[in-house]
């Protein structure tokens, strides 16, 4: 994209940010979607300090993931297991909501996109950990919700899809990428198979977009479907065409569509 | 020191991508749209890209594209013999912009863009580039598939059939020698590419370029695809090192930004090399995911980023 990263802060502008950390990160993590109680663990010194085993330092792991140190991200979350602690708090307070300001400091282009990347492999290093333990409990830890997302057919642009996963991924919910160039067949097959909370189709062609609607209105013949919350955004997408199609949400960028997948779940 | 091959450049900012752009095009400024057709023309732009879609922060209907072109394509004229190229997937831009188009006053051929294994009604466009006798441009990035019906390119392989494919119609049915075709291999932002978009694209370069039967053929890429979401200071040098290495590979001519100096690195620049082994990192090894590699990938250029940054 020509525009780019608009006005956003040089490196060493973020560099500058980084080395207030741990001061800054509870900062971020002051939206509904944290659990306020870790806040408290930010104060607890410098980087590398980790609490007693009673309380691990989610701060810490927290910072490590924004920073993409997978090999560290692994250990204390390996760590954190060893202590006891429950794995659904150290997927929340530890990866979900370091994940989460990754997501909103992209938003506010502090982070560039290669180092939403390198979070993203910090992130899933962390939930290969926790895979084993969250599936076999995973009867009382349901994810935050079901998002089936694809790019509609004819369109094979998927960056930003791909960043949407990741980032819901990261929120928690369970996602299933359907890939590029999908019909409404697809969808709608995917939506009942996975019993899907949200579907988002992304596009990022004018001449693709209105395949979009084909999508909605396939969706709209069947009453089944009819909780499903249909999502859509892509680069030539914008709130005005996603109201004239009947879709329930838009997403501008790939936080802004998590904030808005999260909205849908909340309410539900 | 070696100099690289010279790329030429065809200018993108009449795209509503760029703010000037969009602002002339959101008033239907003719001026606004001549002074990019002369900026870029000055700037030595061998083509002028003429691309007015839609974008996340503007809506535009085909409707409202067709009905501009017919003044539109008469204003860049009048500023610039330089050769116009017509940039939608749908063939009604191109054959709306082709009767508004005045070939006496064009120095060259103008060029379609562009021709995907994907675009609705192929054999029509085929007649249409032998008709008005257009360049053209192929991406190889999306593959025919046996059964019919097409998908996104994965393997340098099927882009290179993809092209051979195309050179054989565009050659038997819409009369082009090989110097009329221009091929996108392909090219991905490097700091996202967890399908390993960028090496296929190079592999794909490599492969038409070592093919005698396509000797002649140009090619081209989309280039300010390639340093999208690395810092704004980090990419005008991030591209130019890509050249360096695409041009290596045949690589001759580019969709770019004139005033961003696009022209290659010289080949002993130190960040040729990075760049070099931060793709090198994102070839998958030892069984890995392509998204795996991807990350390594995206974590080299981020370190070339912030070097570069603070030098």
């Amino acid at each position: 994209m020509p525009e780019g990263k608009g006005q956003g802060p040089t490196t060493r502008d973020r560099r500058a940010l980084a080395h207030q950390i741990p001061s800054f990160i509870p900062v971020h993590l002051d939206t509904p979607t944290h659990p306020k109680s870790n806040l408290s663990s930010g104060e607890a010194g410098a980087p590398g300090f980790l609490r007693s085993k009673d309380s691990p330092d989610y701060a810490l792991l927290n910072q490590l993931l924004y920073e993409g140190n997978a090999k560290e991200v692994e250990r204390l979350v390996r760590e954190a297991l060893a202590d006891g602690r429950p794995v659904d708090e150290v997927l929340n307070e530890g990866l979900i909501a370091g994940m989460s300001v990754v997501g909103e400091d992209f938003k506010y282009n502090i982070l560039y996109v290669p180092e939403v990347l390198v979070a993203a492999r910090a992130m899933k290093t962390g939930l290969a950990v926790l895979k084993p333990v969250l599936v076999a409990s995973a009867a009382e830890n349901p994810p935050r919700g079901t998002l089936v997302i694809g790019t509609v057919k004819g369109d094979l642009h998927d960056i930003g899809k791909n960043l949407v996963c990741m980032m819901a991924e990261g929120a928690g919910f369970k996602v299933i990428d359907l890939g590029v160039d999908q019909t409404a067949e697809q969808f709608i097959d995917a939506a009942r198979l996975h019993k899907a909370d949200i579907v988002g189709m992304s596009a990022l062609l004018t001449t693709t977009m209105p395949y979009m609607k084909v999508v909605i209105d396939e969706f709209q013949k069947h009453p089944d479907l009819a909780s499903i919350k249909l999502a859509v955004g892509g680069a030539p997408v914008n709130r005005m065409f996603a109201e004239e199609i009947g879709a329930d949400g838009y997403g501008p960028d790939a936080p802004s569509s998590v904030e808005m997948f999260l909205g849908f779940v909340n309410a539900a | 020191m070696k100099l690289p091959p010279r790329i030429r450049i065809i200018g993108e900012l009449i795209n509503n991508a760029y703010a000037r752009a969009r602002r002339a095009w959101e008033t239907r400024d003719l001026a606004g749209f001549r002074a990019l057709a002369r900026l870029q023309a000055e700037g030595g732009a061998s083509a002028l890209n003429v691309n007015i879609d839609g974008t996340q922060r503007l809506s535009v209907s085909t409707g409202e594209m067709l009905d501009f072109l017919p003044q539109l394509i008469p204003a860049l004229q009048a500023e610039t013999d330089v050769p116009l190229s017509f940039d939608n997937p749908n063939i009604e831009y191109h054959r709306t912009a082709l009767r508004a188009f005045d070939r006496s006053r064009c120095r060259g051929k103008p060029i379609f863009n562009s021709l995907a294994a994907s675009r609705q009604r192929l054999g029509e466009m085929f007649e249409l580039i032998r008709e008005h006798d257009l360049r053209c441009i192929v991406m190889a990035s999306e593959k025919f598939l046996p059964g019919g019906g097409t998908g996104q390119s994965l393997d340098p392989r099927d882009s290179y059939e993809t092209v051979k494919r195309f050179v054989d119609r565009l050659v038997s049915e819409a009369g082009r020698s090989l110097d009329d075709i221009i091929v996108d291999p392909g090219l991905a932002p490097v700091g996202a590419d967890t399908y390993g978009l960028v090496n296929i694209g190079l592999d794909t370069l490599r492969l038409c370029a070592a093919d005698p039967h396509l000797a002649g053929l140009h090619f081209s890429v989309g280039l300010s695809n390639f340093a999208w979401g690395t810092p704004r200071e980090a990419k005008p040098l991030l591209e130019r090192a890509y050249l360096t290495l695409a041009g290596r590979a045949g690589l001759d001519m580019a969709l770019a930004n004139v005033e961003q100096n696009a022209e290659p690195l010289p080949a002993d620049h130190p960040l040729v090399g990075r760049l070099e082994s931060a793709l090198q990192e994102g070839r998958v090894i030892n069984g890995e995911s392509v998204e795996e590699a991807g990350f390594r990938q995206a974590a080299k250029i981020m370190e070339i980023c912030t070097d570069y940054i603070e030098a």
